[in-house]
């Protein structure tokens, strides 16, 4: 019994300081980072500041949040020169997934702009992968807007309409016709079991063990252990993330709440204070695009400019490395950065 | 079926427990049928090549060992190396053959013959298997071996799981006799097939693989990095391929450890080698050792028969037997790894490195007893092993790089230096995974034992080795799988 109990104390022991060396190990070489996402009371999940981030699939980035809590070059909320400050909201594209910052449009944008403007530019990146348009306008309300941004572009696709609710955080709802957010998930049992083992996100072994909880739910199960041998298919299609089949305005869930924060983001362009623009990513339903345009809310269509340079011969959503479908990629990067920047210098900023 | 699968650990929990169960005149039939699934598994018109492969190395063998007569014992040899270079060469070589062709007419003018080029799949381990069917057949020819008198034996020789797709290239004379015994079931060597299969898996998934998800980003679109992150691309693939593959050899021998067989040693601490020579004594020791005995000895001592005089040009008649005998071996070797010229480029590379070895080592001689530096002295080692780590490293960018337009960007950035990424960043992604792989070889080295977790206390290697199947499964689970990078060899 004794030796028993001396194996098992050896055995915990040997078994504790590997994960401690593994934990070291992972997180220096980064093949797996703490969680980079914290849950904020306001804004629901939010970048951590100063995090790393390392990503590494459709294409490879090696980057840093910025001391503020967004990426890209850390412009603090007061605005102490006269610049032209915009601010970008949007989900994984807008983050800029899978390459360096350099190739980023937003970067792009930002050393092009000076010269068609005369005046120094500012980008501040607050793209989050995750984030659907009802997020978007919470972030902007509760985050983006303290920064005094003059150009707000939203990138909308229509997933980001259309997607329901999954991760925790605030909630845009109607309330008598009239748009409100609710916080309610700060009482939400799930929150309340995450903030008690947010400490756990901490480490890189957790984010492996939320990636493969992601497979586990995504069904992979099965391939993952069988391969070729495995019965039920997983039917793993590949595209980028924007597609997904436009509902008719029937059973369009959000329909009500869309139209709400658009109306909203066009009172604030009424205020001449600040100027919001909804930037396509792909084409939207019929109904929303003749919603934004009857609204009177500028808008710039990135879908023309992609499906131009596929006509070109030029996919601008595959990645060579990997020979898969996804994200923009460095040549719509460049495309996109360019074409804004045209685009905000022409006409749009007047 | 890749040895980085759950697939695979099923298969494996299944076989074991049934070879050992099962009387010892069917367990190397048995052991044959679950070789022959384990290569169908990835796909099963391919078996035909092995078939083709044994049947006629095994009716070669027999009647070469049958016939005294030398013409007639040439002609058998004659035909196992055409037979089995040329499946070697229709699936690997006549693409790369073509298309050097229709480039070379398209520099003369004319037009290039389109239809020359096939879409050929390449049977994974082909290289492997057809050149150790190819040692069995020269060992009896050369009277170093009898032929193996059963058929499944023999074919079990061929296409034993767990070296058939990617070596060890194993010699007739080791493995044969040991398909031919009865094999027990031994408690040491199980417990060492298991920790080299953990270390295995480790070097592959946790180390090789991660890196390499950084290093095909960085070697597929070059122009879109800096210098550092291309550096940190180039020593990451050199980390890489060194686990990757050291990794698989400790798999395939483990595994052959739990069935009671002994595969060769493949890797030796490559990077700790101190000459060029020293990294090819460390390196995929099968095949460097396979090109010696079959290549570079025949071609060295041929020459050196054939060329009457002492001395030609200035050279002695064996320094031209060495250096053209190195050529032709280590351009066969670069070739032998991947049908492209950036491969000819590579062995050529380390074949000039060792010529320029053997040019300079009187003087390099001199030089210590000049400065009274002792051979093995530390410190001079230490320059020695950076040196040879700084050239192997060099020839790398030719072995990754997919075109010479590729090779040489990498090269031209490494003298421009085109500033940017994340130094600090990198610099701890380079320091890490070197660390880890150093600190690896270090107790293989000085415990002399690639299953060096067996020296310590059982509490403390269980609990090392769960915590590592731990991190193994849990990436694995996660992350789609990737291939051995010699499956493409």
């Amino acid at each position: 019994m004794k030796k028993k109990i001396v194996f098992m104390v050896k055995f915990s022991l040997a078994f504790t300081v590997s994960l401690m060396v593994l934990e070291i190990f992972l997180r220096l070489t980064q093949i797996s980072l703490p969680s980079t996402i914290t849950i904020d009371e306001k804004l629901g999940r939010k970048f951590k500041p100063n995090a790393r981030i390392m990503l590494a699939a459709e294409g490879f980035r090696l980057g840093k949040t910025n001391k503020y809590g967004y990426t890209g070059t850390p412009y603090p909320p007061e605005r102490n020169r006269d610049a032209l400050r915009i601010a970008l909201v949007g989900d994984s594209y807008v983050e800029g997934h899978y390459l360096p910052e350099r190739y980023y449009f937003g970067k792009i944008m930002e050393e092009k702009l000076p010269g068609l403007i005369h005046r120094d530019v500012e980008v501040l990146n607050f793209g989050l992968a995750g984030l659907n348009f009802r997020r978007m306008y919470i972030n902007y309300t509760g985050w983006v807007t303290t920064y005094k941004p003059d150009i707000t572009l939203f990138f909308i696709a229509p997933f980001d309409l259309l997607e329901k609710e999954t991760h925790l955080g605030p909630r845009c709802r109607m309330d008598n016709g009239s748009l409100v957010i609710s916080y309610d998930f700060n009482r939400s049992r799930s929150y309340k079991i995450r903030e008690k083992l947010e400490f756990l996100r901490n480490f890189s072994f957790y984010s492996l063990f939320q990636k493969a909880y992601a497979m586990f739910q995504l069904g992979r199960t099965s391939g993952i252990l069988l391969g070729s041998l495995n019965p039920f298919s997983d039917g793993d299609g590949e595209g980028n993330g924007d597609g997904g089949n436009p509902p008719s305005m029937e059973n369009d869930d959000y329909l009500e709440i869309n139209r709400a924060i658009f109306k909203k983001l066009r009172a604030v362009n009424d205020t001449g204070k600040s100027r919001n623009i909804i930037v396509l990513k792909s084409a939207v339903p019929a109904y929303y695009k003749e919603m934004i345009d009857g609204m009177g809310l500028p808008s710039i269509d990135l879908g023309g400019e992609l499906e131009k340079m596929e006509k070109e011969g030029i996919d601008p959503y595959y990645w060579k490395a990997t020979r898969k479908r996804g994200h923009w990629n460095h040549e719509a990067q460049r495309m996109i950065g360019n074409y804004l920047a045209e685009r905000l210098s022409h006409g749009e900023l007047k | 079926m890749l040895f980085n699968s759950f697939i695979f650990l099923f298969f494996l929990a299944a076989v074991v427990p049934v070879y050992y169960l099962l009387p010892h005149r069917y367990r190397n039939a048995f052991l044959l049928v679950c070789s022959y699934f384990f290569y169908a598994y990835w796909d099963w018109r391919f078996l035909s090549l092995i078939w083709i492969s044994t049947a006629v190395d095994y009716a070669i063998g027999k009647n070469m060992y049958k016939t005294t007569e030398k013409n007639k014992r040439k002609r058998l040899l004659a035909v196992s190396v055409l037979c089995n270079l040329g499946l070697l060469g229709f699936f690997k070589y006549f693409n790369f053959f073509t298309e050097s062709f229709n480039r070379f007419i398209g520099t003369l003018g004319f037009r290039p013959l389109d239809s020359l080029h096939l879409n050929i799949i390449l049977p994974i381990g082909i290289s492997f298997y057809t050149f150790q069917t190819l040692s069995y057949t020269i060992d009896i020819y050369r009277e170093k071996l009898k032929p193996e008198e059963s058929p499944v034996n023999f074919a079990l020789f061929v296409a034993f799981f767990p070296q058939l797709v990617a070596g060890p290239i194993e010699r007739a004379v080791n493995l044969l006799p040991r398909i031919q015994s009865k094999i027990k079931f031994s408690k040491e060597k199980f417990r060492e097939g298991v920790v080299l299969i953990s270390v295995g898996m480790f070097k592959k998934v946790v180390i090789g693989d991660t890196c390499g998800r950084i290093v095909d980003h960085i070697f597929a679109q070059p122009q879109y990095y800096s210098s550092m992150e291309m550096l940190m691309a180039l020593l990451l693939f050199s980390v890489q391929i060194y686990n990757d593959f050291s990794g698989y050899s400790h798999i395939a021998r483990g595994t052959a450890k739990l069935l009671g067989f002994e595969l060769m040693i493949n890797f030796q601490q490559p990077y700790l080698a101190v000459s060029i020579g020293d990294f090819w004594k460390r390196w995929h020791i099968s095949l460097s050792s396979w090109f010696m005995d079959y290549l570079y000895l025949p071609v060295a001592y041929s020459l050196s028969r054939h060329i009457k005089t002492r001395t030609l040009l200035g050279f002695k008649a064996e320094t031209w037997a060495y250096v053209v005998g190195i050529l032709i071996t280590m351009i066969l070797c670069g070739l032998w790894h991947g049908a492209g010229w950036t491969f000819f480029i590579w062995g050529l590379m380390h074949g000039l490195y060792m010529t320029l070895s053997f040019a300079t080592r009187k003087l390099r001689a001199k030089a210590r007893r000049m400065f009274h530096i002792k051979k093995n002295a530390p410190v001079p080692n230490v320059f020695r092993i950076l040196t040879v780590f700084v050239m192997v490293n060099f020839a790398w960018i030719f072995f990754r790089a997919d075109s010479f337009g590729t090779a040489f960007y990498f090269i031209e950035s490494f003298f421009k230096w085109i500033p940017g990424g994340d130094i600090t960043a990198i610099l701890g992604i380079i320091g890490t995974y070197f660390l880890a792989t150093v600190v690896i070889d270090l107790f293989e080295r000085y415990t002399g034992n690639h299953a060096f977790l067996l020296k310590l206390t059982p509490p403390f290697r269980y609990g090392i080795i769960t915590a590592g199947w731990f991190l193994t499964l849990l990436y694995l689970y996660g992350s789609e799988p990737m291939p051995f990078v010699y499956f493409q060899f």
